[in-house]
């Protein structure tokens, strides 16, 4: 299916793209806020430059046939390859997705388990009404308040200018911390249910009930025998946001001024960059048709009831 | 009915949220126009002087005291130019950290086609000369940079500029006339597929070099006539030339890398690669590390031409495309400027207040005017604004050039610092004095008395034209774009009064907005247009043979006598007879055939550090934003009027 599915991905958005209203050189012509000048042979020099005036489907094949052969093709608008802004952009993506992937297993996991073993507790009540809580407010809206509250409240924010984690370990930290937490803590409202919900269900089952009759100390009980046979659907869950975050975090990429895939996409967007949006596109369903992979893969070893043939 | 404890407390987050996100979201850039209308002040006006092009102030050799600047025109006033303390001299050293707001994935000045970002206007003065720029401390004067000198000829046709002597470029060469030649060939033939967007009005105004054969043609637009002489020149002389020439899209490349760049057929255009130390500019400062779209450092050009500048030691300049993040990190000092490298203000008066509020006099905001042309035009191919002949349509277009309040836009809708814009840049007295521009337009004058006289006409010519409360103007379309929200309800509202009824169609998506303004789908359309530079001399004050040439003029308008005073008036550069052919110009524009009506630009709030001296704020925002002459003290105040308040 992974082939059959990229195939369809890049058809619709090709497709899309192309049937959005708005003359693609025009937009380019008249910039990001209107007002280039440019005459009629302009628009239609650019057109044929960009081979716009050519039909629909020779410029499908010629885009699938660079992608075939790993060319990405050039941007529209800064008319350099496509590949070389996304060699740049993915190790920032990179960083922050790991670090808040870290921050949403971290705080989701735990919490989810600790409300489920409590349940109906004071701290289930408390940290259900915090999933709820996370789970009702928009990433970049936390972003926002993150920001705020570290600008008015602190009077600090990130120091500007992104280095890598491998150059200045420290700044860098400083840099991620506050988008990964902002996003993470927003991300983990979904995923703390899921492994209530699930642990409480795995809680009930009579197998749980066996290990303890036997007389299985209760942190056995629940970790060995409950938490590892509730992780299933969290893991599909977890490595769903995991492409997601590999994919780039749009908004907060920009509030955190983050150079990473996500504040690339929306530049593009922006300007209309067709080629590098379809492949931007491209990149996401290839991350997350991997990840599925990926999952699929972890369930034959989280249970091992699972085969593949 | 009394609400339960954990309803109250329930709505008290709910509105604690709520006003943080209000808080977050900061202030919208249009006020709510059904606010009720205050009495309206008249902007401040800048008044600029008929000068002549000013000569490069000698700069004193490194270390000496420098003398005050000269300022050869009186200070705008609504941005006073900071003058020093008796004993404030400049000093050298230090940094300045400033934020890039635009896309800026390019190097190569004439690739840029994304505004105002890195790879145009900041550089602009910057990492790039320019041939003639706007003065750096009156803004309106020219002064020669690349080019020491110029000259005028052949009716304003011809321009033929001396290239400095000794200017050496960041790779330690000289700059020649070869390389001046050679940045105005790739703009003009664009070789090899260079892109040249940006400066595309010059390609528009100048004759070509080569014909379809690439064979050198009669006249060509730009020429070596000189061992430092370059030759300009045009098929006719254009009153917009001036404002395209000195623009900051007119960053001049030294040709080292361009050639080679432009002669590679093989592999077609691309940018120069900073990696390959490609990036190579003649101005004050040079750039010494960074990567694209994320931050750059530039360092002091130790050969800059002008002895003793920069000041600074360099710059620090970051990509950050949110206006909100922005302004968070000029507030806690991460970057030293708000907004002067934007076109747009992203943020409005009431967040500056309180900016200023929390910073204090680290913290200087000068209103700066934005000239150009705001307002909307009327499309006068169809009925019920056409066609431009018919008495009928014509009596509704005036109607409507009268009724409009520019006090209420510029209250409602900009904070109440905007500047009218009016066919010519109100500025220019020997055109006409602003309250001369209020007698002699229709609808014009903003005083309460007067808008109320206004009404009653507007509302005759209307009942003239066969339309009454009981047979209105129906369905009127209002084609709008993203973030005008005011002053569509505003020109919805004003209209309703005098028996039409607009439908606003709000197209926010750019392009899809430009095709329908290139079909003439709309009646009216909102239009935002800024002037790159205003030259008081002669040859610019007109912006709307630019937009006529660019293609920016969707609703049809043409007057023969209209483009007959134009011709005349470009030739002549004495004011006294120019002046009653652009009154006349004017008349037929606003009262006569009032095709565009023009309302209120905003003033733009270019924030910076306190403690930034030699610093005259941009007035036009596509212009030259070099910072040789800022320099750094030790105490920061805050050097402008206060704000107004809100």
């Amino acid at each position: 299916m992974f082939i059959p599915t990229l195939i369809g991905v890049s058809l619709v958005i090709f497709l899309l793209l192309r049937v959005l209203p708005g003359d693609v050189a025009v937009a380019i012509l008249a910039g990001p806020t209107g007002d280039g000048i440019f005459t009629e042979e302009d628009v239609a020099r650019l057109t044929d430059e960009l081979g716009l005036d050519r039909p629909i489907y020779i410029q499908y094949l010629d885009w699938i046939w660079g992608l075939i052969r790993g060319d990405l093709g050039d941007s529209f608008v800064v008319n350099t390859p496509i590949f070389e802004q996304m060699k740049r952009q993915f190790p920032v993506t990179l960083q922050l997705g790991v670090l808040t992937f870290a921050t949403i297993v971290i705080s989701a996991i735990p919490v989810g388990i600790i409300a489920a073993v409590k349940q109906d507790g004071a701290a289930d009540y408390f940290l259900r009404g915090f999933a709820i809580f996370a789970l009702a407010i928009p990433n970049f809206f936390f972003g926002l308040l993150v920001v705020l509250i570290l600008s008015r409240g602190f009077d600090w924010l990130p120091p500007l200018g992104f280095d890598h984690f491998w150059e200045t370990p420290f700044k860098t930290v400083q840099q991620l911390v506050p988008p990964a937490v902002a996003l993470g803590l927003s991300s983990s409202g979904l995923l703390m249910r899921l492994t209530r919900t699930q642990l409480l269900e795995v809680l009930r089952e009579d197998y749980i009930r066996t290990a303890r009759a036997k007389g299985l100390a209760e942190r056995v009980v629940i970790v060995k025998h409950g938490v590892r046979n509730a992780m299933l659907p969290v893991v599909t869950y977890a490595g769903f946001q995991f492409g997601i975050l590999f994919s780039g975090t749009v908004v907060i990429e920009l509030i955190f001024n983050l150079p990473g895939i996500g504040r690339g996409l929306i530049e593009a967007l922006f300007l209309r960059d067709l080629p590098t949006i379809q492949a931007y596109i491209m990149y996401f369903a290839l991350v997350s048709l991997a990840i599925n992979l990926v999952v699929d893969l972890t369930y034959a070893w989280l249970d091992p009831r699972i085969r593949y043939e | 009915m009394s609400l339960g404890r954990y309803t109250k407390r329930l709505l008290g987050l709910t509105v604690g949220i709520g006003l943080l996100a209000i808080l977050a979201c900061g202030p919208s850039e249009e006020a709510d126009p059904t606010a009720t209308p205050t009495a309206t002040p008249i902007p401040a006006m800048p008044t600029f002087d008929v000068g002549q092009p000013t000569p490069t102030p000698e700069p004193p050799a490194p270390g000496e005291p420098t003398p005050t600047p000269v300022v050869s025109a009186p200070a705008p006033a609504d941005t006073p130019t900071p003058v020093p303390e008796p004993g404030d001299e400049p000093q050298y050293g230090g940094v300045v950290n400033l934020p890039l707001a635009g896309n800026t994935n390019y190097w190569d000045q004439l690739h840029g086609s994304t505004g105002y970002g890195w790879g145009t206007l900041a550089n602009t003065g910057n990492i790039w000369g320019q041939f003639i720029r706007p003065n750096l401390q009156d803004r309106v004067t020219i002064e020669g940079d690349l080019a020491e000198s110029w000259e005028i000829t052949d009716g304003g046709k011809t321009w033929v500029l001396t290239i400095r002597d000794g200017v050496i470029d960041h790779d330690g060469n000289p700059f020649t006339v070869e390389d001046a030649y050679y940045s105005v060939y790739r703009l003009i033939e664009q070789p090899n597929g260079v892109v040249a967007r940006r400066w595309g009005c010059m390609r528009e105004f100048l004759n070509p070099i080569e014909d379809d054969n690439m064979m050198a043609v009669e006249n060509p637009g730009a020429e070596i006539t000189g061992p430092r002489e370059l030759t300009l020149r045009q098929p006719v002389a254009k009153g917009a030339f001036v404002a395209c020439f000195l623009s900051g899209f007119g960053a001049i490349t030294p040709d080292t890398y361009a050639k080679a760049i432009d002669a590679d057929t093989a592999t077609g255009y691309r940018d120069f690669d900073f990696e390959k130390g490609e990036v190579v500019g003649t101005g004050p400062f040079k750039i010494v590390e960074g990567e694209l779209g994320n931050r750059w450092r530039a360092e002091r050009h130790d050969q800059y031409f002008r002895e003793g500048r920069p000041y600074l030691d360099g710059l620090n300049m970051f990509n950050i495309p949110d206006g909100t993040t922005r302004v968070a990190n000029f507030r806690v000092g991460r970057i030293d400027a708000a907004e002067i490298f934007t076109g747009t203000a992203s943020f409005g008066l009431r967040a500056v207040h309180e900016l200023q509020s929390a910073i204090g006099e680290e913290a200087a905001f000068p209103i700066v005017a934005a000239p150009g042309w705001r307002g909307f035009e009327l499309n006068v191919t169809r009925p019920p604004f056409g066609p431009l002949d018919d008495p009928t349509a014509r009596k509704v277009r005036q109607a409507i050039q009268t009724v409009m309040n520019r006090g209420d836009m510029n209250t409602l809708c900009h904070d109440g610092i905007g500047f009218f814009s009016t066919p010519y840049f109100i500025g220019i007295d020997w055109v006409y004095t602003p309250e001369e521009w209020f007698d002699n337009m229709i609808g014009l004058n903003p005083d309460p008395m007067k808008k109320e006289e206004d009404l009653a006409k507007a509302k005759a010519l209307m009942e003239e034209a066969g339309y009454s409360d009981s047979n209105r103007l129906e369905n009127v379309s209002l084609l709008t774009g993203r973030g005008t929200n005011c002053r569509a309800d505003l020109v919805i509202n004003a209209l309703s009064k005098i028996y039409i009824d607009v439908v606003n169609d709000n197209v926010t998506e750019g392009p899809a907005n430009r095709e329908k303004a290139k079909a003439k789908e709309f009646d009216l359309r909102l239009e935002s247009k800024g002037a790159s530079f205003v030259d008081p001399d002669a040859f610019t004050i007109s912006i709307h043979p630019a937009f006529e040439k660019g293609g920016f003029t969707f609703g049809g308008w043409e007057n023969p006598r209209w483009v007959e005073l134009q011709d005349k008036q470009v030739l002549l550069t004495d004011p006294a007879e120019r002046a009653p052919l652009l009154r006349e110009m004017a008349d037929i524009l606003w009262n006569q055939d009032a095709a565009w009506i023009g309302m209120v630009r905003p003033g733009l709030l270019q924030g910076h550090r306190g403690n930034w001296r030699g610093w005259t704020p941009v007035r036009f925002h596509a212009s030259n934003y070099s910072l040789e002459n800022v320099w750094l003290a030790d105490e920061a105040e805050n050097p402008y009027p206060p704000l107004p308040s809100i």
